[in-house]
């Protein structure tokens, strides 16, 4: 049986441990507020957007710009998009078990990683796979710039024939309490041609300047997208990890606490009877 | 009293405008441009400038930093990349990213940050000559 100081050392221990999970639980939850009101914020942006460019697209011939057309696949890039950080349960290992498997079935292409977040840069570095791209440690200070970024080194590998399609893999922010792993096509771009009664457009300058100056953005866009709901699925995940792990811990007190009061009362029992015996000898 | 017409401008980042206007000023990749009601449709590419927008009673300017332009059935949406309204313009703040983004340009190595430091230069130019309109 376990000596009553060493039960007291492990209460201890796992209240401090209770403190962090709690504490962490609650920065989630407020960097979920926020998150989910950036998300909010870019939503209209981005629909009216793909509103533009999907009106644009079923008019346009697919071949009069490279980011439209589709090609003969050869090298595939797929961008992973997980957290800086662990503890978010499932968060990271859904998306980079999801990577591999379109890695598997991707298996008679070359594929190209591009990872975004320091998890899955860590976990495909550490596995020798092929990473073009590796970007991480914003997702604090998260704004428009990061998504321009990655975008405009996609779409150089896809201009430059590095890259003939591109996945994106991401946790979608469903409900504070569900996160789903989704996968993308981000290029060639995939039109909606249900509305083709669209009213003929002038195109100021052109027809192609205004394409070239709009697809490259709806990448970044979408990517934008992307990345503030990962952001705040990541929240969303660590939120309830750290829920549950407070849960845990709470429990794990419960039960040493009665262990140590058990040993406690067994202790005294045992002193009891020891005097006892002691006043019987003495008669 | 002049025909209205519906406008909305936004960002990545937020919404910045939505109401009923008499006339906007946009600066299209190739030159400004102006559009009133009744405008047939049109797409086009906006460069970093000077947006200006006139309502019934009065007038308000944005430095936007590129985007595009779309006009259909009396309703015109600006998607820019950046949009600051004049008053809130922070001219030391845009003068310093000038500087930077001149320093970037002129140390750019690849293609990609050169095209990078140029439309920050652009956006904090655009900034300056809206503040100091």
């Amino acid at each position: 049986m376990a000596g009553l100081k060493q039960i007291k050392r492990r209460i201890a221990s796992v209240k401090s441990t209770q403190q962090v999970t709690r504490v962490m639980k609650m920065v989630a939850a407020a960097k979920l507020r926020r998150a989910q009101e950036a998300m909010i914020n870019a939503r209209p942006y981005s629909l009216m957007l793909r509103g533009a460019i999907r009106d644009l697209a079923a008019h346009v011939d697919r071949t009069h710009h490279p980011l439209l057309e589709v090609r003969e696949v050869d090298h595939v890039g797929i961008v992973v998009v997980t957290g800086d950080r662990g503890l978010a349960g499932a968060f990271n290992v859904n998306i980079l078990k999801r990577a591999q498997h379109i890695m598997r079935e991707n298996a008679q292409h070359q594929v190209h990683l591009v990872t975004v977040g320091k998890k899955g840069m860590e976990f495909f570095t550490r596995r020798n796979a092929d990473v073009t791209g590796r970007l991480s440690g914003f997702f604090n200070h998260l704004d428009f710039s990061h998504a321009t970024h990655i975008g405009d080194l996609i779409t150089a590998h896809y201009l430059g024939s590095t890259m003939d399609r591109v996945y994106v893999v991401y946790n979608e922010f469903k409900s504070a309490l569900q996160q789903n792993v989704v996968v993308e096509q981000l290029l060639p771009i995939v039109p909606d041609e249900s509305d083709k009664s669209r009213a003929d457009y002038i195109f100021e300058p052109s027809e192609m300047e205004v394409l070239d100056a709009i697809l490259p953005k709806y990448v970044n866009v979408q990517l934008w997208r992307i990345l503030l709901e990962s952001f705040a699925a990541e929240m969303a995940a660590r939120m309830t990890a750290m829920e549950n792990a407070t849960k845990n811990a709470g429990e794990l007190i419960d039960s040493l606490s009665l262990k140590y009061n058990k040993v406690r009362q067994a202790d005294i029992t045992g002193q009891i009877l020891e005097i006892v015996a002691g006043a019987e000898g003495l008669k | 009293m002049a025909n209205l017409f519906h406008v909305e401008v936004l960002t990545p980042e937020k919404h910045v405008l939505a109401g009923e206007i008499v006339h906007v000023r946009a600066p299209g990749t190739s030159g400004d441009f102006g559009v009133l009601a009744f405008h047939t449709p049109m797409v086009a590419g906006l460069r970093a400038g000077r947006l200006s927008i006139d309502f019934a009673d009065h007038t308000e300017i944005f430095a936007i930093g590129g985007g595009y332009f779309t006009v259909e059935n009396n309703r015109v949406i600006v998607l820019a990349e950046t949009c600051v309204r004049k008053q809130e313009i922070d001219a030391a703040a845009a003068r310093k990213e000038k500087q930077e983004a001149q320093a970037k340009l002129d140390h750019a190595e690849t293609p990609g940050e050169r095209e990078f430091a140029r439309a920050q230069l652009q956006r904090a130019t655009a900034l300056l000559q809206v503040a100091e309109l």
